[in-house]
């Protein structure tokens, strides 16, 4: 065979594969990033788009249509920012980021801003994201993968997306899973507003066979497991200067600013107090108050001890949006449990954190890790 | 600009490679010259413009100094002696600036305690490798052994964007007739095949193996507080893995890229894992740049003419010289040490006539190697203590879950089971172990690049095998990440 004859073949064959995996890439579409074909039992269930959220949500806030950035982690994911809309007059986004620190937190308002013109931040603030040995960049691979691009403001293309052989793995695994009957639905954003929705759970709930008590179990395993979201927990001032830099920053634009802390669910908070990070929770919030004024949801209350308020220990269902955002938009016209929610300030902090000490329950937190380890 | 990336492979190179050889075509040979350092100067600008003017001083320096080395007449030594120190000064003056400044001033800090503000340089990209070749060209003008070329075949020579950034370190002797030869400006279909196999093995090698090992070798080193005995040598091995593909398919993307444009670039890398001794591991690891050290290092310093202490310590002052060559930091001068005293002990027992079985030799050399590499990686003394600590098992030793039930025993010698590699992956070493298990396969069994470039024939096999190599190379890109040479 002569040269010229060789590399043709080659580059007509890599221009075929690369083209192929391209396109069945863009067809399958495992994480529902286009939505365009869907063919049943092909492609009609996907994988969740929230493994792959700044990529995702990047797209959308890239658009400039929202006045209002809804910022956190999962926690507030769940909540409907059409409520929001209806206090601040203005269009909302979900910004969730999932497990996220205040530092990925940062970048990606920053981002927001940058495109939209925003003029309200509706932050919840957790425990989980100030968590100094929980940095192992794995778990925010995705979002490490595209920082500088983040970082730089830049548009982040879809062309990597799909001429992509992982996801190649993915949409052959998908397709798979959909012709044995395998693949569900699974948590998704909303396209519009970001919102995650739960609609696999929706679903077990509709069917009868919503495991509850299992989802929390696992839950709390993910956060409490000696490699889990708590790991060794220490507050980091690291973390912290990240949060501060995101509330001067509205301050020096002009930015109304609302800061509250989701509620866990109340054996969530137990365990946090048996796994001895009680300590490190307190200060989290003393800190927090030196810098802001906030609403506390954590504790047991009205809504935090019902676990039918929940998907599992982290995760209020949407219904709830309501008496949250009533609670911090001081809305009385909604009814809101009087225990749900306390306005914590400098001056209150100290009595807030002793009242909260009196309701901690004792919770067997050594069962639940060693349930069904692997 | 990456060689692993978009704009690279689908915008830079294909409108280099057709510009160079129409201009070619047309016989405006100067002109195609000129247009490849254009090329070479705006692929080296793409990371950052105000690197650009300190290349091309540096360029003008050399060259002129070069040219009087070569115009002065052999009986004027005392005057070439005294060129070739401004020359050999002015390089390493302006490596030093922006390499060792700061920690000379940490270090001037710490011993006075002083506080001196540090100049926080960005170190501009490839000075080591320009600076290196540059010297090289001096010495060999000292000596007589380069011939007078004018300054654009010279911007050729140190530019040349394949292996500008990080090598191969290349001598002006090896270069400029190739650059020269009116052949190798007429497209060579054959060269640009071969170079279209090793730069697609090179990619490869790259993006798919290196990419993947960083990511364990990152958490271990970087992110992870402790490590548990696995977590440690995973950890490591992560990392002597990644830092062989990807300099060696660094070094196989110069090659092939090269071969497009008919240069030959000298070998670099021999299967350095396979080696037996640590000797033979120089003889396989980063060639030139052993070249380089074992000829305008060593011997200048007087190799082993000069008795058995002398070459003791002339070994000991090269890698020395040679590990803070790749950073400026106590770590890397401990590398060196390291292996200069590996080649230490190495001499005085082959001198002794001692013989190891090969596999113990092979075991030994490997995994001081891989100790070694622990220096080299870590940021911070900190970060290799733990890396180390946690090899010697004095930070926990873990066992995978699913051997529990079996080994339930061990518990009381304080052997614990689940997490065994929980710090650097979360998918609990599903991935992470058969991609060990595969890359030992690749370093000890397989043929290296260097050795399929000599058995490469143009049949259905090899266009089948590279475009393979090429279609998973190209749909990896998108984790886009530099070489880990870029850095030194």
């Amino acid at each position: 065979m002569n040269g010229k004859k060789w590399i043709k073949i080659v580059l007509v064959l890599s221009f075929l594969g690369v083209g192929f995996i391209g396109g069945v890439n863009y067809i399958i579409d495992p994480y529902g990033y286009n939505n365009l074909i869907k063919i049943s039992n092909i492609n009609n269930f996907k994988y969740s788009n929230t493994s792959m959220t700044a990529r995702y949500k990047s797209n959308i806030l890239i658009k400039g249509k929202f006045n209002g950035i809804m910022l956190g982690t999962s926690r507030i994911g769940v909540m409907d920012p059409t409520i929001v809309d209806n206090y601040i007059h203005a269009n909302t986004y979900n910004l969730e980021y999932p497990g996220s620190n205040t530092e990925i937190q940062n970048k990606l308002f920053k981002y927001a801003i940058k495109f939209n013109d925003v003029k309200y931040l509706i932050y919840g603030i957790d425990f989980m994201s100030f968590n100094k040995n929980r940095i192992i960049k794995k778990d925010f691979q995705e979002f490490y993968d595209l920082q500088s691009k983040i970082e730089n403001f830049e548009r982040i293309s879809n062309f990597e997306l799909y001429f992509n052989l992982n996801i190649f793995v993915t949409s052959g695994k998908l397709v798979i899973k959909n012709i044995l009957g395998l693949q569900k639905n699974e948590a998704i954003y909303l396209s519009e507003n970001g919102m995650r929705d739960y609609r696999n759970h929706i679903e077990e709930l509709k069917n009868g066979n919503l495991k509850l008590d299992e989802n929390i179990n696992n839950s709390i395993k993910g956060y409490f497991k000696p490699d889990g979201i708590y790991k060794n927990y220490k507050f980091s001032d690291h973390f912290l200067n990240y949060f501060k830099d995101t509330l001067s920053y509205c301050e020096n634009n002009n930015i109304k600013v609302y800061v509250y802390i989701p509620p866990m669910y109340s054996e969530h908070f137990d365990a946090i107090f048996k796994a001895g990070y009680f300590d490190e929770f307190e200060f989290f919030k003393k800190e927090l108050v030196k810098i802001t004024d906030f609403i506390d949801f954590t504790g047991h209350n009205y809504i935090s001890v019902d676990k039918v308020n929940y998907w599992d220990s982290s995760h209020l269902r949407r219904e709830l949006t309501p008496i949250i955002m009533a609670k911090i938009f001081n809305d009385k016209s909604v009814k809101v449990p009087s225990d749900f929610g306390v306005l914590v300030t400098k001056e209150n902090i100290a009595e807030h954190l002793e009242n909260l000490k009196t309701q901690i329950k004792n919770y067997d937190l050594e069962k639940t890790l060693s349930e069904n380890q692997n | 600009m990456l060689f692993n990336s978009y704009e690279f492979i689908f915008a830079f190179l294909p409108i280099t490679f057709l510009i160079y050889f129409y201009l070619n075509n047309k016989k405006l040979t100067i002109a195609s010259k000129g247009f490849l350092v254009f090329a070479s100067l705006f692929f080296y600008s793409w990371w950052n413009i105000l690197y650009l003017p300190i290349i091309l001083s540096s360029m003008l320096f050399n060259y002129s100094i070069g040219n009087s080395l070569n115009k002065s007449e052999q009986n004027k030594r005392v005057h070439k002696k005294q060129l070739l120190t401004i020359g050999i000064v002015g390089n390493l003056a302006l490596l030093g600036y922006f390499k060792y400044t700061d920690f000379f001033i940490e270090n001037f800090n710490l011993a006075t305690s002083s506080n001196v503000e540090l100049l926080n340089l960005a170190l501009p990209l490839a000075i080591s490798f320009f600076t290196f070749q540059q010297i090289a060209y001096l010495v060999d003008s000292y000596r007589g052994e380069t011939k007078e070329y004018d300054f654009l075949n010279y911007a050729v020579f140190v530019t040349f964007f394949p292996q500008l950034i990080a090598g191969p370190i290349v001598h002006h002797k090896e270069m400029m007739p190739q650059f020269a030869s009116s052949r190798n400006m007429v497209k060579n279909y054959k060269n640009i095949a071969l170079g279209l196999f090793i730069f697609s093995i090179g990619l490869f090698k790259k993006v798919v193996i290196a990419d993947t090992f960083a990511v364990w070798a990152t958490a271990g080193f970087d992110t992870a507080t402790t490590l548990n005995l696995f977590e440690a040598w995973a950890t490591s091995l992560s990392y002597t893995f990644q830092l062989y593909f990807d300099f060696s398919g660094y070094t196989d993307m110069a090659i092939g890229l090269a071969l497009l444009f008919n240069i030959k670039l000298p070998i670099n890398f021999n299967s350095p894992y396979k080696a037996t001794d640590i000797q033979d591991f120089w003889r396989r690891w980063h060639i030139t740049l052993s070249r380089f050290l074992r000829d305008y290092v060593y011997i200048p310093l007087g190799g082993n003419k000069k008795g058995e202490y002398r070459t003791y310590n002339n070994l000991l002052a090269t890698f020395i010289i040679g590990g803070i060559w790749h950073g400026a930091g106590w770590t890397f001068v401990f590398w060196g040490f390291l292996h200069g005293v590996a080649l230490m002990i190495h001499r005085a027992w082959s001198r002794l006539g001692f013989k190891l079985w090969t596999w113990l030799a092979w075991l030994i050399t490997f995994n001081f190697v891989n100790i070694a590499w622990v220096f080299f990686r870590a940021k911070e003394w900190d970060d290799a203590v733990k890396v180390l600590t946690g090899m010697l098992g004095l930070s926990g030793i873990n066992l995978p879950n699913p051997v529990a039930g079996k080994l339930a025993f061990l518990n009381q010698f304080g052997i614990e089971f689940g997490g065994w590699v929980s710090s650097i992956d979360a998918d609990g070493g599903k991935f992470l172990v058969p991609w060990l298990f595969v890359a030992f396969i690749l370093v000890l069994v397989f043929k290296n690049t260097m050795q399929k470039r000599d058995d490469f024939k143009l049949n259905y096999k090899t266009a089948f095998l590279t475009a393979i190599v090429l279609i998973c190379g190209i749909l990896s890109l998108n984790k886009v990440s530099e070489f880990l040479y870029f850095n030194f």
